[in-house]
């Protein structure tokens, strides 16, 4: 192929489908090199999107032109929203997919947009010219060129996949593992690690009794991800609760003997907050049961997926495991679960941009760099695409702060500490996590997806007009005043508050824990006016303003840091006055600002401060 | 790490010692009105107007007594040596006081300056030039040094030991909050929401306590002063010469024998005191007495610890009224000397006197109640509450972590007991933390993960 592209994406899986989507729909020449470009965005796990911190990645994503959030509402089957009962920047939405159907729409869209080439091909190496990235090499001989390279390949590099004794090769199940580019990473000079995952055995539909089975409906109402989503087009399907039983433990335990995990076959280390079953049940030998969630993978194809029972124990084993729990004893397996092993990136490599710091031109996004799950695979991918073109364009890198966004914690957290285990999102690693809600990502992030030129100059009016009226609103609330009347009794009386009949502000009202802003609806004539994404902002300003305005604050305290850029070829070594540690520390992950060295552990106030000073030297 | 380039820092920016005049800095946007908010000038219409000398009070926010007098410049940005909004404030008491002050802003959202930090935000902000940025690191880099050996020495291992264990249970509550807030489909052992609370308390106490220590290892560090006052002839001189132990002042029947503060070492529980016999305190005529008597009031309002003398064996009189109008409000001892004669009909009472004082009969002449003077003594300056259970702390970054931390704590268990949603008690949590940070170092979320997943079966 003699096309010099502008970008070549490697791997199209949830990273690399935001990423080359990014870069073809901002107008770049695009390749997008897949082993499978039927299989693009496949969803190799469990069927769902979203849940506490991912749903918050998902509208992020949204708000800087993703694809995911709008896909995830098209293909789903149930939606929830959890932690209802908690403050606003802990409720995050999930929906179950349909994962087919996922799946089928990203390749459509993929394939049917413009600037977009799609290769088919295993790729083998990275090309370096010029000290910088020069495209890549296929499988057979064939190469691509491009001055940018994103890897996205996933549990791919040298991917192996264990059940029981048995391991074979393997990116998931049914593809090939990318057994040559780790070589090609280590000759440039990356370090790789080796991680482990796994997943469960999935079950035929018709071998399940549901009757024996908790039900879990979706919630009534539902709330698309996307500002652009109308609503939840496909049919909305339950979920069923079982549990595992002594039984089961016995059967495990009996087990374990062939257990890849307990022999030493799998070296790779495996995430604590997703252990497989096997895991659990040696672990917390005194719980009783577990809980086991059946969720459906798609509405045509019979496939259940067992969700909490990640395993690589021999087929047997997992067979006698799965007969054991109640409304499974008759079930029949359509594919065994395995464990699989792969190489990663260490991500402390990488810029906060995601580009190596030893490689100009390679960037690497999604589970490559030792993160799990789709979301925190397409908000790297996006902002790796995103500063791909920053980059083409010469534009300013795009880097999010850890106050802005999750993503921005996400990259942070990745780029500076690294990961010794598969990387997920929390909403405990967020410390400005008050200000980081689901229900205020385009407000935070539109901008930015704007410049980027990925939000439509529609969209961002629309959302400036919002911004303008909500802050007018947040004004006016603390003088409107909301008279007395019969309603506004009632409601204090529903509420068992004291002091009826007498007028409030509307401020007044909101402030208090006991009322919502739906409860104004009936007593606020001109309140109930307003757009309800308005009201809702009023109500979680005016009711949580202490918390907000104290993130805010120290928020601002560090931004002028973060905006403190380190130059890439800052020499250290001239700094002076530092000690050795904290010279090696600084040396070595090169942080991209001055928030970012703050963050290495061991950095002192007083090294900071002579980095300072040494860049206001460079400056003058 | 607590840094920042713009938030407001403040430093003592003299160096320490015992009297002379001590000047605190303050820089950072805002840094005027919190720390106007601790000083009242002397003109009610003072204008603070920029780079102008203003006379005041400084006002303890704790019960808005008049702490000291000061001298008050506020420098507008960007006209400051860090050309950013910067306050100084000039404390006549000396380290002593500026300390405390200091300790006050601390307490209220003011960080303390690191070592050059002031130099540094010069430098960033153009105001040092940059031949002199060199310096300026160098100094920097030897300060640090220097600051980092004082801390180590500071930080005795029993602090370290117990904030860590302060620490170590934090994180764990916080871990259970965190659990149920990121793993709502997990099933997690019931938590009790007032169990979370008790805990918490108990944390908060032990911190509020070790904070308190401060008072007293500071008193150990630099000694107290303790300031003897009372109307001439009260026997001031004689209580000096008995806890001496040998005739340092003059004693004489002539009221205002005593004109010069007369200081003697003095040991006190441990504690090395400064027994500063005072000048009668009465309305002097003028020349040498009047300068005494003016010495003898500010050395009061320096004073750790002020002993009264009354002599009890006559009325109180006008010099009483004056001495009692100084006093009220402060706490202290009261000695009702001369107790050897008889009391008049009309015997001071202290409870009138003094209402704050402990009272106690003496005889500096025959030595009678001396050594429960002594005892007493002791017990104040050492703080009677004072617990052997926790150390000493002498450091106001130390002194400051702590109470901050006992702060944040409180404000926790009021977010608990006031029903608001847990990640509200979190945030509170992560400021204890944050706070703690500057003596048990900063603690990362990968502690708290491995907190949760070890503690429960987490994984849907």
């Amino acid at each position: 192929m003699n096309e010099l592209f502008d970008a070549i994406i490697v791997g199209g899986g949830h990273a690399g489908v935001e990423a080359s989507l990014a870069l073809a729909r901002l107008g770049f020449n695009t390749c997008l090199v897949t082993s499978d470009p039927a299989r693009i965005a496949e969803m190799s796990c469990n069927p769902a999107i979203g849940g506490l911190a991912k749903g918050h990645l998902v509208k992020e994503i949204d708000a800087l032109g993703g694809e995911m959030a709008v896909a995830a509402d098209a293909t789903a089957i149930q939606f929830r929203r959890l932690n209802t009962r908690r403050g606003p920047a802990v409720r995050a939405s999930r929906v179950q997919s349909d994962m087919d159907k996922y799946r089928d729409r990203m390749v459509e869209t993929v394939h049917a947009c413009p600037n977009m080439t799609v290769v088919k091909g295993m790729v083998e190496e990275i090309l370096f010219e010029n000290g910088q990235a020069a495209g890549v090499g296929i499988e057979g001989g064939q190469s691509i060129r491009s001055a940018n390279v994103i890897l996205t390949t996933g549990t791919f590099l040298r991917g192996l996949l264990f059940t029981g004794l048995s391991s074979t090769p393997g990116g998931r199940a049914g593809d090939r593992a990318a057994e040559r580019l780790s070589d090609s990473l280590t000759r440039l000079g990356l370090t790789l690690g080796r991680l482990k995952t796994g997943t469960t055995p999935r079950l035929f539909k018709d071998s399940i009794d549901f009757s024996l089975c908790e039900e879990q409906p979706g919630d009534k109402i539902v709330v698309p991800f996307s500002r652009h989503s109308a609503g939840l087009p496909l049919p909305q399907q339950s979920c069923f609760i079982t549990y595992t039983n002594e039984r089961t433990h016995a059967a495990i335990r009996a087990g374990l003997d062939r257990s890849p995990l307990y022999t030493g076959n799998i070296v790779g280390r495996g995430p604590r907050y997703c252990p497989s079953i096997e895991d659990k049940v040696v672990r917390f030998a005194d719980k009783e049961r577990h809980q086991i969630f059946l969720e459906p993978e798609s509405l045509e194809r019979d496939w259940i997926y067992p969700n909490g029972l990640p395993t690589s124990l021999a087929e047997d084993t997992q067979l006698a495991m799965l007969h054991s729990i109640v409304g499974l004893e008759e079930c029949r397996v359509a594919r065994y679960g395995y464990a699989v092993e792969y190489d990663c990136v260490k991500p402390t490599q990488l810029y906060p941009t995601l580009e190596c710091k030893a490689i100009p031109g390679l960037y690497c996004a999604g589970q490559i760099n030792g993160t799990s799950g789709y979301e925190e695979a397409a908000a790297q991918g996006l902002l790796a695409g995103l500063n791909v073109a920053c980059k083409l364009r010469g534009k300013p890198e795009i880097i999010l702060r850890r106050d802005q966004a999750y993503t921005g914690v996400l990259i942070d957290d990745l780029t500076t500490l690294g990961t010794e285990e598969p990387y997920r999102m929390f909403t405990s690693r967020a410390e400005f996590r008050l200000l980081l809600r689901e229900d205020n990502a385009w407000y935070r992030l539109a901008e930015i997806g704007h410049e980027a030129g990925l939000i439509s100059e529609n969209d961002i009016e629309a959302v400036r007009a919002e911004m303008r009226q909500i802050e007018n609103e947040l004004i006016r609330a603390r003088k409107v005043i909301v008279p007395s009347s019969e309603a506004l009794d009632h409601l204090f009386e529903a509420r068992g508050i004291e002091g009826a009949k007498r007028t409030y502000t509307r401020e007044n009202l909101l402030k208090r824990p006991e009322i919502e802003a739906d409860d104004l609806m009936g007593v606020d004539a001109e309140f109930a006016t307003l757009p309800a994404s308005v009201r809702e902002q009023i109500e979680l300003e005016l009711k949580y303003e202490g918390y907000i305005k104290r993130q805010k604050d120290a928020a601002a305290r560090l931004i002028d840091l973060e905006e403190l850029r380190i130059p890439k070829d800052f020499d250290y070594r001239a700094v002076g006055g530092m000690s050795r540690e904290v010279l090696e520390k600084l040396e070595k992950l090169r942080p991209a600002t001055i928030g970012q060295a703050t963050r290495i552990s061991g950095v002192t106030p007083a090294a900071v401060s002579l980095v300072i000073i040494a860049l206001t030297k460079r400056k003058g | 790490m607590n840094f920042a380039l713009n938030d407001i820092i403040a430093a003592i920016s003299t160096s320490p010692g015992m009297g002379g005049i001590a000047v605190i800095r303050l820089s950072g946007s805002g840094c005027h009105e919190i720390a106007r908010s601790f000083f009242k000038p002397l003109s009610p219409d003072c204008a603070f107007e920029a780079n102008r000398m203003y006379a005041g009070w400084i006002i303890d926010p704790a019960d808005g007594q008049p702490l000291d007098e000061v001298l008050y410049v506020r420098f507008v940005a960007p006209r400051s040596f860090t050309r950013q909004d910067v306050v100084e404030l000039q404390i006549h008491g000396g380290s002593r006081h500026a300390r405390y002050i200091l300790d006050r802003l601390l307490e209220n959202g003011v960080r303390l300056a690191e070592a050059g930090e002031f130099t540094l935000r010069a430098v960033l902000n153009g105001r040092i030039d940059l031949t002199r940025a060199e310096a300026a690191a160098d100094l920097i880099a030897a300060r640090s040094d220097g600051a980092l050996k004082a801390a180590r020495r500071q930080l005795s291992g029993e602090l370290y030991r117990m904030c860590e264990e302060a620490r170590r249970r934090i994180v764990s509550t916080l871990a259970m909050i965190e659990a149920y807030i990121d793993f709502p489909e997990d099933e997690l052992p019931q938590n009790e929401r007032a169990g979370e609370s008790a805990a918490l308390e108990q944390i908060r106490l032990l911190l509020e306590r070790a904070a308190d220590t401060y008072r007293r290892g500071r008193l150990l560090a630099d000694g107290a002063l303790v300031v003897i006052c009372g109307a001439p002839n009260a026997g001031k001189s004689s209580l000096m010469n008995r806890l001496a132990r040998r005739e340092r002042s003059i004693v004489d029947a002539a009221p205002g024998t005593t004109r010069d503060v007369v200081e003697e070492p003095y040991q006190a529980g441990g504690i090395a005191v400064r027994l500063a016999d005072t000048a009668g305190l009465r309305q002097a005529e003028g020349g040498i007495e009047a300068r005494g008597v003016e010495m003898a009031w500010e050395q009061l309002d320096s004073a750790d610890l002020v002993v009264w003398v009354v002599d009890a064996s006559k009325n109180a009189g006008q010099e009483e009224a004056l001495i009692a109008a100084r006093l009220a409000g402060r706490k202290g001892i009261l000695l009702l000397n001369k107790c050897d004669r008889p009391a008049p009909s009309d015997a001071p009472q202290p409870e009138k006197l003094w209402p704050q004082a402990e009272s106690l009969r003496v005889s500096a002449k025959t030595g009678d109640g001396i050594d429960l003077f002594e005892k007493l003594l002791e017990d104040k300056l050492s703080g009677e509450d004072s617990p052997a259970d926790v150390p000493l702390i002498t450091s106001a970054r130390h002194h400051a972590a702590l109470s901050g931390a006992a702060a944040a704590l409180m404000r926790a268990i009021a977010a608990i007991n006031s029903g608001l949603e847990s990640e509200f008690t979190a945030c509170e949590l992560r400021d204890a933390l944050t706070a703690l940070a500057d003596i048990t170092g900063a603690t990362g979320n990968e502690e708290l993960l491995e907190d949760i997943f070890s503690r429960f079966c987490i994984g849907k």
